[in-house]
């Protein structure tokens, strides 16, 4: 993702669209692909910054409406608290369960890191022997190597 | 800016005569309200499921139509443990559900959703009158909404 406005923020409007509480709106927001999506893309100094424009903006539509709690619960997933303690010091008393969610976040707040792990490998095809009637097709194995 | 100026909190008091927290909204529908609603009723056509010709509504929530008679939104899990404790609630195993009772969803501490059974088909499904959030109000299987609620369990007002 290049671009905030890439953001495909669908699943996210149709969770907040039948949210009877703050809680499930969280949950469906951690499973959400995009939010993972945008704190990978993004460093959290930006995604903060997104945050703050949202909360100023009156929203004029659904996608405009989930935007703060999509960038969030992206800021969640940084591998400080830094930006959720700067989230808790913004004024958003006007957005639905806004605080309680920062509050929420805080207090459930894990430090993660992410990191890709290279495993040393290559695909190579295996020898098959067939005993049965059964058709067998591109039956392949991982071989792990040294290098 | 005003999203949420338009907020208030109903007397609303259970059995033991404590305040159970809530919000009523009195704001207009949002933009993409009435969008949600008709695509709730194409992911879950009319068959299985009747949607109720309920608008889109902050006023109230699930659990305000389920113990509220539609008045507020009520959101914290906490008020709607309040209310089964104080309104004297007592669980239901499911073969004994009968039109009356009340549901609740629960999806890790959290009361996500509830609604009240209006019928119990022939295969022994409940059926629920329920309302998706700000959406509108539908009668389903109690299986088949929106909710991935981890436990369900039922109550009844004996006395």
């Amino acid at each position: 993702m290049k671009s905030f406005t890439e953001a495909d923020l669908s699943e996210a409007c149709s969770a907040f669209a039948v949210a009877n509480t703050p809680l499930f709106l969280l949950r469906k927001l951690r499973k959400d692909p995009t939010v993972l999506d945008i704190s990978r893309s993004f460093r959290g100094e930006q995604i903060l910054e997104e945050f703050k424009k949202a909360v100023l903006q009156e929203p004029k539509n659904l996608e405009e409406t989930v935007r703060p709690y999509v960038y969030l619960v992206a800021l969640a997933n940084e591998p400080s608290d830094e930006y959720l303690r700067e989230v808790a010091k913004i004024e958003s008393s006007n957005w639905d369960w806004l605080g309680y969610m920062i509050q929420v976040l805080l207090e459930t707040y894990t430090p993660t890191a992410q990191e890709d792990i290279w495993v040393p490998g290559a695909i190579v095809q295996a020898p098959v022997t067939l005993s049965s009637d059964a058709p067998v097709n591109d039956v392949q194995k991982i071989v792990l190597t040294d290098n | 800016m005003t999203v949420l100026g338009m907020k208030s909190q109903l007397r609303l008091d259970s059995r033991q005569g404590n305040q159970i927290e809530n919000e009523t909204n009195r704001e207009p529908p949002r933009y993409g309200d009435t969008e949600q609603i008709a695509q709730y009723k194409k992911n879950f056509p009319s068959g299985n499921h009747r949607h109720r010709p309920t608008n889109a509504t902050r006023r109230y929530n699930c659990h305000g139509l389920t113990f509220a008679s539609r008045r507020t939104w009520i959101w914290r899990a906490e008020s709607i443990q309040q209310i089964l404790k104080e309104d004297d609630y007592t669980v239901v195993d499911l073969i004994d559900v009968m039109p009356g009772d009340v549901i609740v969803y629960y999806n890790s501490g959290d009361t996500e959703h509830s609604g009240v059974v209006v019928n119990v088909n022939n295969l022994s499904v409940p059926i629920i009158l329920s309302k998706w959030g700000p959406c509108h109000e539908v009668i389903h299987p109690m299986a088949e909404c929106p909710y991935d609620a981890e436990k369900i369990v039922f109550y009844r007002i004996v006395t």
